[in-house]
């Protein structure tokens, strides 16, 4: 067998067979259904209907709050004193109480009455109530009707069109801008995780002296290059196995929870003022409509192979990198030359984040042409569809970067992993690079 | 007998100064050369070149009567003074593993790891972690992996640091048996009393210059300061010929040093003809330790 295979064999299955490893792997999606699961749970539970008996002694709100599905109000004219001592029995949760000297235009003193606390949502709820109600009664009264008001208030919304040879595109620039940050964000996060593990597994060589036992069997490039590979094997693998696990444990999860789910939707026809809620249910139907309309605009396949592109020179030039620090630190961590690798890495995500506002600036074009940036800001911005000749630059300057980079991390790799006992500054670390060898 | 290295003027810079400069020297096929020398003085660089983890600056290495390359390392074992395992893989595995690089099937890999691990008493080990390890049984792991893929040649950086006097032993008798089995040994260190004991020849290495070089034999009578110790019952002899100088008496015992235009039959006709019963007569030659000492002295 290739002396590189055997390393990226032990490599992989080292750390596969780790049971921090198993334990993440499956964990992380288990949790990550859990959380969806104990969401979907509280809010079924929350569902409790409050019952809330209001005590309006100015008769403002007068049978005009408007009843939810898990907030009800009654009206009573019965004393406030003594109401307190019996809305329980009567099984109410609490009571709304305005005082008789309520004035709209100050309104101050509405008080909620009751054993337990509101809590956040249904609270928010009442506020926003009790103000549409004195916002409609003000606005009658200088003669606007609400109608008049909905029709002021009409926000616009702008449908962006990509103009290119193939002919016009309606272009979606939220959905762009989601699919361009999370792949950024999946790359950026991969190099930190499977870059660090590189680090950590050339520092344990070092630190245990073995690199120089193994160096006299193989080569150093591929002592670095097998270990790289293999890590990149264990990130895939994990990645698989959560793609795996995540569908699956959703698919449980959604088995589940079907009926329930039709429950709920059956529990809300029956409730007065529902048929809000439906048609903002119709709406969301609405947008998603207009998302399966525009992800078909979006060329998948290329998507895909520049996610995968980027990914894999991102990866090999940062891991690579990575390696090399660590040969040249060994026992002592230096932070200033862990700096110089992740200070890109930072740069990159924030210039990342800043893409949906200016998918073109100077700025982003530069950076998706730098091959140390480009792996996350050049997919960032490929949904945004830039010119084809920055794409194919970006590209050649990747692959280029990547051999140089490659290149010299090897070098300082090779002089790094047998130097112990001293710590090296940039400058000698830089010096090495020049160093002649075969 | 043939040469299995032979190194010829090689030189070794770093950052402005030299490591190894100017060395040559010729290892004997089947023998176990010993090398010689304070910490830094070039040895584990001059190793490395051997083992081409650098290349010298100049000068050539040759293994066997061929220019050094790479693919000769799987005929090389070495042993770093640094010793370094994994130490979360388990025992076996690990060897296999280092055997598998030096290019031997999984299979035979294993096969010779066992045999190993059978000849050296650490069976029972074969699938505890190396954490789990004293640093002695390690150091046993270490020359396993050293020597497991049968090499021609076998470097080993100071063999017996670490080890108890029983298992010192057990590692120098299988020192000794792959040498009779065809292997060369080169055998770094600054144990002297070591070298006097298993080596045959030596170079002695001060500041990156072999100061000194030949058979372990021939070196101590170079450096010979005709110097005999006699033992004798009996009344103590007179040493009047001023040939003859007493260094020392001490319990029926004498150290004589004889003057250059003597001999030691002189010596001996001398203490004959005063009828003293000598039971004991030898030349006391300098240990490798003394020599060792007064040439890096001299030569700083």
């Amino acid at each position: 067998m290739n002396k590189i295979l055997i390393i990226i064999k032990r490599e992989y299955l080292t750390r596969v067979r780790k049971r921090l490893f198993i334990i993440t792997t499956i964990l992380t999606p288990l949790a990550l259904v859990a959380i969806v699961g104990v969401q979907i749970l509280l809010v079924n539970v929350s569902n409790d209907t409050k019952k809330i008996l209001v005590a309006d002694e100015s008769g403002v709100f007068k049978n005009k709050l408007e009843n939810k599905e898990h907030l009800q109000f009654s009206y009573s004219d019965i004393k406030f004193e003594e109401l307190k001592k019996e809305f329980k029995e009567k099984g109410y949760s609490g009571i709304l109480h305005v005082p008789a000297d309520f004035n709209m235009y100050t309104p101050e003193g509405i008080e909620y009455f009751s054993d337990e606390q509101l809590g956040l949502g249904p609270q928010s709820d009442i506020e926003d109530n009790l103000t549409n109600i004195i916002r409609t009664m003000k606005l009658e009264k200088i003669d606007i009707s609400p109608a008049l008001v909905d029709q002021l208030s009409k926000s616009v919304t702008l449908n962006t069109i990509v103009m290119s040879e193939k002919g016009e595109k309606e272009g979606n620039t939220g959905l762009a801008s989601g699919i361009g940050f999370g792949m950024g964000m999946i790359i950026y996060i991969v190099m930190f995780i499977y870059g660090g593990m590189v680090m950590r597994g050339v520092l344990e060589e070092k630190n245990n002296r073995i690199a120089e036992v193994i160096i006299s069997s193989v080569k150093p490039f591929e002592m670095m290059m097998g270990k790289i590979i293999g890590i990149a094997l264990v990130g895939l693998t994990q990645f698989v196995l959560w793609i795996i696990l995540i569908v699956g444990a959703f698919s449980v999860l959604g088995y589940f929870y079907a009926h329930q789910l039709q429950d709920f939707q059956h529990a809300q026809q029956m409730i007065p003022g529902a048929q809000m809620q439906m048609q903002q249910q119709m709406g969301k139907w609405q947008a998603y409509g207009d998302l399966q309309k525009s992800l078909s605009s979006i060329n998948i396949p290329w998507l895909v192979f520049t996610f995968l592109f980027y990914f894999l020179g991102g990866y090999f030039i940062y891991a690579s990198l990575f390696a090399a620090v660590g040969a040249a630190t060994g026992d002592e961590p230096d932070a200033s030359l862990n700096m110089v690798i992740t200070m890109p890495v930072i740069i990159s995500f924030f210039i990342m984040t800043n893409i949906p506002n200016n998918p073109n600036s100077g700025l982003a074009v530069f950076a998706s042409l730098f091959p140390l940036t480009s792996p996350i800001v050049m997919v960032a911005r490929i949904p945004f569809e830039p010119p084809w000749w920055q794409i194919i630059a970006s590209m050649v300057f990747l692959v280029l970067g990547f051999v140089l980079i490659v290149w010299m991390a090897a070098k300082i790799y090779r002089t790094g992993i047998l130097m112990y006992g001293k710590k090296n500054s940039l400058r000698e670390v830089v010096k090495w690079l020049f160093y002649k060898y075969n | 007998m043939s040469n299995i290295v032979e190194l010829k003027n090689i030189r070794k810079v770093y950052l402005k100064t030299a490591a190894v400069d100017d060395v040559s020297f010729i290892v004997p096929e089947k023998s176990i050369f010993g090398m010689l020398g304070p910490n830094g003085s070039g040895k584990t660089t001059t190793i490395r070149m051997i083992t081409s983890i650098i290349m010298p600056d100049s000068g050539q290495v040759l293994f066997g009567n061929e220019l050094l390359k790479r693919n000769h390392t799987a005929l090389m074992g070495y042993m770093p003074e640094e010793r370094g395992l994994y130490k979360k893989m388990k025992v076996w595995e690990q060897l296999v593993y280092l055997a598998q690089l030096k290019g031997l099937s999984a299979k035979d890999a294993k096969k010779k790891v066992f045999e190993w691990m059978d000849r050296l008493n650490i069976k029972d080990w074969w699938n505890k972690k190396v954490e789990e390890l004293s640093k002695g049984m390690g150091q046993k792991i270490q020359f396993v992996s050293t020597v497991v893929h049968e090499p021609k040649l076998i470097i080993l950086d100071e063999p017996f640091s670490g080890l108890d006097p029983v298992n010192a032993d057990l590692i120098k008798n299988e020192i000794m048996r792959l040498r009779d089995e065809g292997a060369t040994i080169i055998f770094s260190t600054h144990r002297m009393e070591q070298v006097e004991e298993i080596c045959e020849s030596i170079v002695l290495y001060n500041k990156g210059k072999v100061i000194l070089d030949g058979k372990v034999d021939e070196v101590r009578r170079r450096f010979r300061q005709h110097n005999f110790s006699v033992k004798y019952e009996g009344v103590t002899p007179t040493m009047s010929d001023f040939r003859f100088k007493v260094q020392s008496t001490n319990d029926h015992e004498m150290i004589v040093k004889i003057a250059d235009d003597a001999q030691p039959k002189d010596l001996l006709r001398t203490l004959i003809n005063q009828d003293c019963n000598v039971i004991s007569f030898n030349e006391i030659l300098p240990s490798l330790n003394e020599i060792f000492i007064q040439q890096v002295t001299t030569t700083q």
